[in-house]
């Protein structure tokens, strides 16, 4: 098991640094910062200094050296164009997107998981068709339209909640962590029906039924655990993805997260800080998955054994 | 099972208790009043603060709160069009007008505690003058090459020697100044916010991505009697529609609108517009390297701008909250001539060239928002002239680039800022080297014509002949002036005061307060 982690853990050095060089690289082709940062008002060789002295003229190999090098053994990722440190601006949005995916993502087990077990159990009733209706509504709707329409009516017109931005309290997360759940609880409810039903039929549970062991330790104790493997996976990237930062979401609700600044960063040139938190957030999906990986061994005995194996 | 549901549900609420927590805004917005006016008022921004430096950055949110945290060595009147006294009381020239002496207040002291010496204006014309010596000073100051050398005459006294005669050297002098001590013991990003201003920029009450915030310098050297409000904050929004959600919502008291916002905020009772009519001027460039249209032809120039009809373009692109231009410098811009004639609509006159010419197939590029709407009037137009238009839209990231390459377009819609002394646009759009004649035009005539203003040694003389100049501009269209559009600003109808000036330089929200009911 330690092993099979570690192994994991070894395997990713080479991606994230293949992941670093290939975002730095296109990073740096994107456009040019100096004429970002110096706008309309400048002539070709006030821009030609500018670039100079912001190292923009050295090879790319060079820069992406000195920058992989002051990352790995300083802890320094760089600065923005406007002087921020990368890492600071990073540690200060990450707690903002992290609160919203924990909580988005716990609101959709809360949600999905009943929903999808009371479908299974109800299948083809009218309980199922509701349920599965309201899921596919939900995996439909365009989530920047439903922000919008959520702002006008609990900000504009009702001004119950804020219409942006962070302010600390349960009520300004409410809007943003019910719009980027709504899609995956839709998916993770019809993930978790169909994962059920293939359950509900099989073999082994008609045998308990038949030893007369109850419905409900038949559902809960043997049948939801042995669906759970493809809905910890549905859990795991939705999770990864939140993390990413959802940027139309944090766009839509000013959310000051990670994703909605990494896109201004991409926007404005400044591909230290976008570097900086792509290579972040990627080493964090990375570890999700392995987290996810090392979950399911937990789950399930057979893929814990195999992990022992190596 | 049972367990895992009760440990799901107890994840929930211990993460719902705790977002509950005030762990945001750094203690910023507490309700509070000061007299009748509200301590705090709020304003919003599409985008963070990029610098607080007033050299750190070309940005709209970096001139708002540097007019407010930093004091220029003259104020630029665009309602007189008179330059007036601020850091400096006087100023005078010799009389072949390349000599110009500043005489300073003796009273000014910086947030820092500094107080305000000659040697600090000298520093900042020095420091600013060689952009891309110091990493963070990212802003050209318009006059920092004028000068052969900048003396210190005295303490509140400094003298700058001109290369070459300039009547009116002393417009451009509406300059930031930095505390020397500051830059030098704290470094540029540090020092470089400390100004002399009624306001300072307040870390405390700034979280980067959320709120920037600036408060009350209580040692203000003009006094505080005008300035009722203690902090201004400016929120931090995702996009414009954000924003005005906000200003609707009442989260937010003032904001500068864009056209397509301005029925949403009209109709709403609670909130209130100020228009203003701007600097801000759109025009119509050309490629003069393009292969389809020979642009220095200016039979062509001028043929393709009978072809558009501004008024309908005022309409469709600004819903009427522009003006049409035929003047490239704006009625608020220095030296502004009122009756200059440019290139009337003539569509079947344009047709008829165009078609000699064998012009037949253009395309054009803009940005997203307005210059794509007017792209698109210009194509309606120039189609009803037999033009076929194809239209490119250009990510903003990559449009100064674009066009400087002169590649793959022959037209392109753009605007600019027009603010500054007399010559200074001119220079910017026109001249063969400048920042901003991204379509490459080059005429001796217009250069002599500029030489002209530019050698007066009276500033009347000099007035004049940028009059002759402005109409030159206007009949051979090197660009062709579009509108020039209005300044909105929305607030909530409690609010009072603030500057709206004709372009995002000039605003000052300085003395904007909130009455408590």
């Amino acid at each position: 098991m330690v092993r099979y982690f570690i192994k994991r853990v070894l395997t990713l050095i080479p991606v994230l640094l293949a992941v670093s060089f290939l975002v730095f690289w296109l990073m740096s082709m994107t456009g040019d910062p100096a004429r970002t940062i110096a706008g309309d008002t400048v002539t070709e060789a006030q821009l030609e200094q500018m670039r100079e002295t912001m190292g923009l003229n050295e090879p790319i190999t060079v820069r992406f050296g000195r920058w992989l090098s002051n990352a790995l053994l300083h802890g320094d990722f760089g600065k923005s164009l406007y002087g921020d440190d990368c890492w600071k601006e990073f540690a200060l949005r990450f707690p903002h997107t992290l609160k919203l995916a924990i909580t988005s993502i716990l609101l959709t087990i809360a949600i999905a998981v009943p929903f999808g077990i009371v479908a299974a159990v109800k299948q083809n009733s009218w309980v199922d068709t509701l349920l599965s209706s309201t899921a596919i509504l939900g995996l439909s709707m365009p989530t920047f339209w439903m922000g919008m329409l959520l702002i006008v009516l609990f900000s504009v017109k009702l001004n119950w909640l804020p219409s942006g931005g962070d302010n600390g309290t349960i009520l300004s997360l409410l809007m943003p962590m019910f719009c980027s759940a709504v899609n995956n609880v839709a998916l993770v409810t019809r993930m978790t029906r169909s994962s059920m039903v293939d359950q509900i039929r099989a073999d082994y549970l008609r045998t308990a039924r038949a030893k007369g062991v109850s419905e409900k330790k038949v559902l809960w104790g043997h049948a939801l655990k042995n669906a759970l493997i493809p809905i910890i996976t549905t859990i795991g990237t939705q999770l990864s993805f939140l993390i990413g930062g959802t940027t139309v979401i944090e766009t839509v609700f000013s959310w000051p997260g990670v994703g909605s600044y990494t896109v201004a960063c991409i926007r404005s040139n400044d591909f230290m800080p976008a570097t900086c938190n792509v290579v972040l957030i990627s080493t964090m999906t990375a570890v999700i998955l392995i987290v996810v990986d090392m979950l399911y061994a937990f789950v399930d005995p057979r893929i814990k054994a195999r992990y022992k194996r190596g | 099972m049972k367990k895992i549901m009760i440990l799901l549900l107890s994840t929930i609420l211990i993460f719902t208790v705790c977002a509950c927590g005030n762990s945001g805004n750094s203690g910023a917005g507490e309700a509070g009043t000061e007299g009748n006016y509200a301590e705090w008022v709020y304003s919003a921004t599409p985008g963070d603060l990029d610098s607080a430096d007033p050299y750190g950055s070309t940005s709209a949110r970096t001139e708002w709160l540097t007019n407010m945290t930093f004091n220029t060595l003259v104020y630029y009147n665009e309602e007189t069009g008179e330059v007036e006294p601020e850091l400096a009381t006087k100023w005078d020239s010799n009389e072949a007008k390349d000599e110009w002496t500043f005489w300073l207040r003796d009273d000014v002291y910086f947030h820092n505690g500094d107080h305000l010496t000659a040697e600090d204006v000298r520093f900042t014309y020095l420091h600013t003058a060689n952009l891309g010596n110091e990493v963070n000073v990212v802003k050209t100051f318009a006059a920092g090459a004028y000068a052969e050398s900048v003396e210190v005459l005295d303490d509140y006294t400094i003298k700058f020697v001109l290369k070459q005669p300039r009547p009116d050297f002393h417009m451009y002098m509406e300059m930031k100044v930095y505390s020397k001590n500051a830059i030098e013991t704290l470094g540029q990003v540090d020092g470089g916010v400390i100004g002399t201003g009624p306001y300072y920029f307040d870390r405390d009450n700034t979280t980067s991505g959320q709120i920037y915030t600036v408060s009350r310098f209580d040692e203000y050297w003009g006094g505080i009697e005008n300035y009722k409000t203690k902090h201004i904050g400016f929120k931090v929004y995702g996009d414009w529609n954000g924003v005005v959600a906000a200003l609707q919502s009442g989260d937010i008291d003032f904001t500068t609108l864009q056209s397509i916002h301005y029925n949403t905020v009209k109709n709403d009772p609670n909130l209130t517009i100020e228009e203003k009519v701007g600097c801000s001027s759109y025009y119509m460039g050309y490629n003069y390297t393009s292969k389809n249209a020979d642009m220095n032809d200016v039979e062509i120039r001028q043929a393709l701008a009978q072809c558009i009809n501004k008024d309908d373009l005022t309409i469709v692109a600004w819903e009427n909250l522009a003006i049409k231009s035929d003047n490239f410098c704006p009625p608020t811009g220095v030296g502004h001539l009122p009756d200059v004639k440019g290139v009337e609509y003539n569509p079947e006159q344009g047709m008829k060239t165009l078609q000699e010419k064998g012009v037949n197939n253009l395309t054009i590029i803009y940005t997203s928002g307005a210059p794509a709407i007017a792209a698109e009037a210009i194509q309606a137009s120039l189609s009803q002239a037999g033009i076929k238009v194809n239209l490119r839209q250009i990510d903003t990231t990559n449009w100064a680039a674009f066009k400087a390459a002169r590649e793959g377009y022959d037209l392109f819609v753009d605007y600019g800022s027009y603010r500054g002394a007399l010559l200074y646009n001119f220079n910017r759009f026109l001249h063969r080297n400048g920042s901003v004649n991204f379509g490459g035009f080059v005429s001796d005539e217009y250069e002599a014509l500029q030489n002209n203003v530019a050698s007066q040694k009276e500033w009347e003389d000099m007035l004049k002949e940028f009059g002759v100049l402005q109409q030159w501009v206007a009949e051979n269209v090197p660009l062709f002036p579009l509108v020039y559009t209005n300044q909105l600003l929305g607030k909530n109808i409690n609010v009072s005061g603030g500057y709206l000036g004709s372009s995002n330089n000039s605003c000052d929200w300085s003395t904007i307060c909130k009455i408590e009911k």
